[in-house]
């Protein structure tokens, strides 16, 4: 009864698509990350060690490892450096990003799914309209009135920096499709949950503190994530607002432009180290979040 | 008992009235924000399209009916043969990224799907620079394909070849291939859909045909294709939407002076945004072509839409006809069925 049973066909096929799988896996990731080495391992090569082995994704040998490019571009001739100011600018916009998007994310949804109002049904439509409206058609217009502003304001140099991050980040808030991701979340909820909670005298308000917003704590972060990721790689808008500006107002996708393109092409130390450093944050938020974030977008893109 | 039954129904009406006074409190911040930067700048660029416009000489604003529109669509005009030009290469390269942009994920997907041990972290792999920024991919992207033998493609192949320099279509297919490299590197988006998508395919399906003595190609076309459909349909629109938009890719990635290169819409939208006074009178005419481009998404992307419909109606009229004749497949296909109920 014991004894050692033999594989069945579709066992062995199994096992068979698994180690090919696994082997051509291995092949593409490893071609997959090439360009990622590339920038890690060039920006501790030594300028002379990128021109003699160009070929070589690492340093030719340990001598020739070096945090020199890293160095140049933190403190330079005794003051702050420009690439910092450009992090924290980011940083300082994604951050008011994300909490700007949450905040009307969740007020937004709970009134359109838990509290009843006039018109309610009409402005999901619209809403659910408006998102294959292309956007490119407000471009010119928005940057016009933008600009007109600007100049109707007459604002001092802080004042001009605050005006552009507003522009910036208080627009980003009213991204549509996670609105409707908090909203398809909040219609998951049941309503029995809800009703009990209203009988047992709950308002709106402890409803929508102590019951719902624990409840949509996966869908948050996942907007977070989104909001993320969307805003410190945001290029074409940031660039329109901040051009002709202070390069210290730059944010830092923005501001590594100046790496990309002609003649600054010498300088492959440097700007490979500005690119690592720049992806920090986002490495650290994807390697702890990461099963999240790809389960998250696996599904809502399947429920589109 | 009378005046109890009206006193609840003046109530029931005051909640009735605080939960809307509610709503429009909690909703107002959100919508006043989408109407102030979002629609209200949709409907001006309708305005300014109709209007000779230039924001720093108001006195020269005035309206002038369809003129911008048929500047745009009118052949001799130099703007507009750039506007076309930028168009058409675009446009092109849409036909070549977007139906990459399903296959390269698709088959990865494919693989991922067998399990092989320790998919996880080549699904990270995989996806990882789909969090990177578009500047970034330019900067690694630009070095690897550096013109000079310092490049890291070049010096591999022992090679001087100009990758990034050649104006796309006229001398050089070159750099549209590193773009579609650097666009097909960042797959991960699709990737990951497809990859749940496949994962949710009922086993016993597969099984079923694989006992009807369907091999690994019919078992893809017959089985999985169709079961994947909506994914694959949400992935294709993404990327259409995606690459009709492309600015950053072309942007980041060229050997030439940026200011001379127009090759996508988008670049050529915010080209002259940036250009600032020098361009400002153009205004009515940019919006003019961005309303053109957008119906031209539109359209494009609801084509898409109908195509996968359509394909969907004509496969249900494909069973059907097939059932009629007796085909041996269609037999497989309800015998299988039968088992899933079993």
């Amino acid at each position: 009864m014991t004894q050692k049973r033999r594989k069945t066909k579709s066992e062995r096929t199994r096992r068979k698509e698994k180690i090919v799988s696994f082997v051509c896996l291995l092949v593409i990731s490893v071609i997959w990350s090439i360009p990622l080495l590339y920038m890690v391992g060039s920006s501790f090569k030594s300028d002379l060690d990128l021109q003699l082995h160009p070929e070589k994704l690492f340093p030719s040998s340990w001598d020739e490892w070096t945090l020199k490019h890293y160095a140049g571009f933190l403190v330079r001739g005794g003051q702050v450096d420009n690439m910092p100011i450009w992090m924290l600018n980011s940083l300082w916009s994604t951050a008011a990003s994300i909490v700007v998007t949450v905040v009307f994310d969740l007020i937004t949804a709970y009134a359109l799914v838990f509290l009843k109002f006039k018109g309610r049904d009409s402005i999901i439509r619209f809403l659910f309209l408006w998102m294959a409206v292309p956007g490119v058609i407000g471009t010119a217009p928005g940057f016009v009135i933008f600009s007109q502003i600007r100049n109707a304001l007459d604002l001092s140099s802080a004042g001009t920096y605050l005006y552009i991050y507003f522009w910036l980040i208080i627009p980003s808030g009213t991204g549509i499709f996670n609105m409707l991701l908090m909203r398809n979340f909040f219609r998951s909820i049941p309503p029995d949950i809800v009703d009990s909670a209203k009988s047992d005298g709950a308002g709106h308000r402890v409803i929508f503190r102590r019951l719902v917003c624990p409840l949509a704590r996966s869908t948050i972060l996942l907007i977070v994530l989104f909001t993320f990721t969307g805003s410190w790689n945001n290029l074409a808008w940031p660039q329109l607002l901040l051009s002709g500006e202070s390069s210290y107002w730059q944010t830092v996708t923005v501001a590594l432009t100046g790496y990309t393109g002609g003649a600054s092409w010498g300088q492959v130390g440097v700007s490979m180290a500005t690119s690592v450093f720049s992806l920090i944050p986002i490495i650290i938020i994807f390697i702890i979040t990461q099963n999240k974030m790809i389960d998250g977008i696996a599904s809502t893109g399947l429920k589109g | 008992m009378q005046v109890t039954a009206i006193d609840k129904k003046a109530q029931q009406k005051r909640a009735k009235r605080k939960e809307q006074l509610l709503a429009f409190v909690l909703i107002s911040p959100y919508f006043i924000i989408f109407v102030l930067f979002t629609v209200i700048p949709f409907v001006m660029g309708f305005v300014f399209s109709f209007m000779q416009y230039n924001p720093y000489m108001p006195e020269q604003n005035e309206f002038i009916g369809l003129d911008n529109f048929i500047e745009v669509f009118d052949p001799s005009d130099p703007i507009s043969q750039r506007f076309w030009g930028s168009f058409s290469t675009m446009l092109a390269f849409c036909a070549v990224n977007t139906p990459l942009a399903i296959l390269v994920p698709l088959g990865l997907a494919y693989l991922l799907n067998m399990h092989p041990p320790g998919f996880k972290i080549f699904r990270a792999i995989i996806y990882l620079p789909c969090v990177i920024s578009v500047t970034i991919n330019g900067i690694i992207f630009g070095n690897m394909f550096a013109g000079s033998s310092s490049g890291l493609i070049n010096a591999w192949f022992g090679t001087e070849i100009k990758w990034l320099s050649g104006l796309p279509w006229e001398n050089d297919f070159l750099r549209w291939f590193v773009i579609l490299l650097a666009n097909v590197w960042t797959c991960g988006g699709n990737f990951v859909i497809l990859a749940a998508a496949l994962r949710d395919v009922p086993k016993s399906l597969n099984e079923a045909c694989e006992m009807d003595g369907g091999n690994r190609w019919t078992r893809f076309l017959y089985v999985t294709l169709p079961s994947i459909k909506p994914a694959v349909s949400i992935c294709l629109f993404n990327s259409l939407i995606a690459n009709l938009n492309l600015y950053g890719g072309p942007y980041v990635l060229n050997e030439i002076d940026n200011e001379s290169l127009l090759v996508t819409p988008m670049m050529f939208i915010q080209n002259f945004l940036m250009g600032g006074v020098a361009y400002a009178r153009q205004t009515g005419y940019l919006c003019a072509a961005a309303i053109v481009f957008g119906a031209i998404v539109i359209i494009l992307s609801s084509i898409e839409r109908k195509a996968m419909d359509g394909r969907k109606k004509r496969t249900k009229y494909t069973e059907e006809y097939a059932v009629a004749r007796g085909n041996s497949y269609m037999i497989a296909k309800e015998e299988k069925d039968d088992a899933k109920e079993a």
